[in-house]
């Protein structure tokens, strides 16, 4: 073998090597950017939600108002049930707590207070005051839902960005849950009553002549169940929103490996 | 703030509202004294309700620490749920100064409160203890268990909770807001004048604009400048393979004697250059097509000899002179300077110190014209590419001082915003966060 054709060998050699690499390259190129374009797509995926969330919590609150007044208004608060002197007893009473229905003294006893005690821990103005400022209370839950529906339905003109949308969002939901809140306790003042009935059981035997007293309060659990659906619900509202946000800054996907000059200049 | 860091505080805030929401709830449920009756042996069990309407001045005297109790517990659910909302707003990264001031002085105010309900707690538990008649009613009539202790214990938890959250989220706050401060003062100061002769500065919003960015759009950015140079670098090197033989054909035209004379003239460390430069006459021009962007340094090509010149310019033992690494960066390419630059310099490709091929003069120029192009449609400008840029840049004197600077830099991870030393107008390659620790480069 010459010398040239040994050369003109090794030129093939390299020059086919050369175009391996070459194609290399170019496949190695179409990936790159196929990749690019799916992680853009994701990017998207990631950044854009489909919808705000809970668009609809503002008439998802009228509605729960309207009913929690309705059965303010109309359901039976109390309900009692003892056994006395001549048999057993029970009185149902509703929201105006007319001394003119109470047709045993017994209950009235109960109810008024021994020496400025409670036994049941609230006396009957109690009982008239307390349904009249929880229905206040639903009326601006309501209230605040009607604003929060003319918010969404302004946003379709106004285009509000998902931040805004959203702070504004968790701050109704906090007002929301410091309104359930404040009928939650308000409420537990009744719930309260089942713990002193039992400690003060003895002194209510003694002194007013009953006993296996029952008492039941139908609206109190229902509202409270409701308060404790609100306060969940808002407070999940605002734990969506921060993370929408999240999602939204991207803090889980990408990070930027860059430090950025706080007094840069342009040149 | 770091994912992790804002995930615990997210969860620290929750805790915090949930156990003040129970605490209250305690408060309103169960019964805090017992209180002897003129029947021996019966009690009277008093709750918060009964406390408030009771007659007796002695009983209703409670009412003012259970208030005060009452009272903190709601102040530290409102704070805490502004706390909440000021996260969701820093998350936003709208108004920074505010929603700083408001995290910390709503963390700061949680803290207090916490602290004031675990004193109400056990100020009313010594002043139950103080009662004549009264004492502190157990739970379902067991003497050792008192209701007392679990308000107690529950306020301790809530304490707990609000001082890591503190803790955590105080620091990084306060640290940020300095820093914006400061930040800000800085930006004021330095005004940059422009070719035009107008004043121009970069707001916070601008740069948190840059920041806030997305990877593909900035990537597609880069992307875009790169090809565009690339593509200028092709046609240079296509009026380089004309403009070569012309130059040969000057050189040739000198004589022996003319020669002798401009090697006397040049300076030694020059002469060294020139030397180094005739070792490798054939060397091949850059080829741009079949290397990729990153590999543009690799010589590994079998087609051409390895010669150490294509990674360092020029041998580091000879050469006196700075290097390019050495010199100043600045966030863009300085294009006038390389304007100006080549009319002067008989041989421009001997103070390349880059890893490039050398360009002869008429080139450099249209390659400058279209660079200045570039950058006024691109802002973006990666850091690698500013140092093939810096390359052709004029080089300094060579005994001249370091002058050290510090320029403040911010963390993309948590936000910190922190002083570097820059000498000589050059970051260092790697910046460490003080704060989370992370490690960068200067954009």
């Amino acid at each position: 073998m010459n010398y040239n054709e040994e050369d003109s060998l090794d030129k093939e050699f390299f020059l086919n090597i050369k175009r391996d690499r070459v194609t290399k390259d170019t496949i190695l190129d179409e990936t790159y950017k196929k990749a690019l374009q799916k992680r853009e797509k994701k990017t998207k995926e990631k950044t854009t939600p489909k919808n705000k969330p809970f668009y609809k919590t503002g008439i998802l609150l009228i509605i729960i108002a309207m009913i929690c007044f309705g059965i303010i208004n109309y359901m039976p608060w109390f309900y009692i049930r003892y056994d006395g002197e001549d048999g057993t007893k029970e009185q149902i009473f509703y929201k105006d707590f007319k001394m003119e229905d109470i047709n045993y003294e017994e209950i009235q006893k109960i109810l008024s207070s021994n020496n400025d005690t409670h036994y049941l821990g609230f006396s009957i103005n109690d009982f008239k005051n307390i349904p009249t400022t929880i229905s206040y209370y639903f009326i601006g839950l309501g209230a605040i839902g009607f604003l929060f529906f003319l918010l969404q339905m302004f946003d379709k003109k106004l285009k509000l960005s998902l931040d805004s949308f959203s702070i504004i969002h968790s701050i109704f939901s906090a007002v929301i849950m410091s309104i359930g809140l404040v009928i939650l306790l308000i409420m537990m003042r009744f719930i309260s009553s089942y713990i002193l009935l039992y400690y003060n059981m003895p002194l209510i035997e003694t002194y007013i002549n009953v006993t296996n007293v029952i008492v039941v309060f139908p609206v109190v659990f229902i509202i409270i169940f409701v308060a404790a659906i609100i306060v969940k619900l808002s407070f999940s509202i605002m734990k969506i929103n921060f993370r929408e946000i999240e999602k939204k800054a991207g803090i889980k996907g990408y990070e930027n490996p860059f430090f950025i000059h706080k007094n840069r200049s342009k040149n | 703030m770091r994912n992790v860091i804002a995930k615990r505080i997210g969860k620290l805030s929750a805790w915090i509202i949930f156990f003040a929401i129970i605490s209250l709830i305690l408060i309103h449920f169960t019964s805090w004294i017992s209180v002897e009756t003129s029947i021996p042996g019966e009690n009277v069990n008093y709750n918060f309700e009964m406390i408030k309407n009771s007659g007796n001045v002695e009983i209703q005297s409670l009412s003012e620490n259970l208030d005060f109790l009452d009272l903190s517990l709601w102040l530290v659910v409102v704070f805490s749920l502004i706390s909440y909302i000021g996260l969701t707003l820093y998350r936003c990264q709208k108004c920074p100064i505010i929603t700083n001031l408001i995290v910390t002085i709503s963390g700061i105010a949680v803290l207090v409160c916490s602290i004031l309900v675990l004193y109400s707690n056990i100020a009313t538990i010594s002043s139950i203890n103080g009662l004549s008649n009264g004492a502190i009613s157990s739970f379902l009539n067991l003497s050792p268990i008192k209701n007392v202790y679990f308000h107690l214990i529950m306020s301790i938890i809530l304490m707990i909770c609000t001082i890591s959250y503190t803790l955590v989220v105080v620091p990084i706050t306060t640290r940020s807001i300095i820093s914006l401060i400061k930040g800000e003062k800085t930006v004021k100061k330095q005004s940059v004048k422009s070719d035009d002769g107008v004043f121009e500065t970069k707001s916070f919003k601008e740069e948190e604009k840059l920041e806030s960015d997305d990877l593909p759009y900035r990537r597609t950015k880069v992307e875009s400048w790169l090809k565009k140079e690339i593509d200028s670098l092709e046609k240079n090197r296509k009026i380089h393979g004309e403009t070569v033989e012309t130059k040969n054909s000057d050189e040739k035209v000198l004589s022996e004697e003319e020669s002798r004379s401009i090697e006397e003239e040049i300076p030694e460390t020059k002469k060294h250059e020139t030397e180094i430069k005739d070792i490798f006459p054939d060397e091949e021009s850059f080829d741009f097509e079949d290397k990729k962007y990153d590999d543009i340094v690799d010589v590994k090509d079998l087609d051409r000899p390895v010669k150490p010149k294509m990674l360092f310019g020029k041998p580091l033992e000879k050469s006196n002179e700075p290097m390019f690494w050495d010199k100043p960066s600045e966030g863009k390419p300085q294009t006038e300077e390389k304007i100006q630059k080549p009319k002067d310099t008989p041989h421009p490709v001997e103070k390349s110190e880059s890893f490039e091929k050398p360009v002869p003069k008429p080139i450099i120029e249209e390659k400058k014209v279209e660079e200045k192009t570039v950058v006024k449609e691109e802002e973006i400008v990666p850091p690698v590419i500013e140092k093939e840029d810096a390359s052709i840049e004029e080089k300094k004197p060579e005994k001249e001082i370091p002058v050290k600077s510090k320029i403040n830099v911010r963390c993309p991870g948590c936000k910190n915003i922190f002083a570097v030393e820059i000498i000589d107008g050059k970051i260092i390659s790697k910046i460490k966060c003080p704060h989370c620790g992370r490690e960068g480069a200067a954009k």
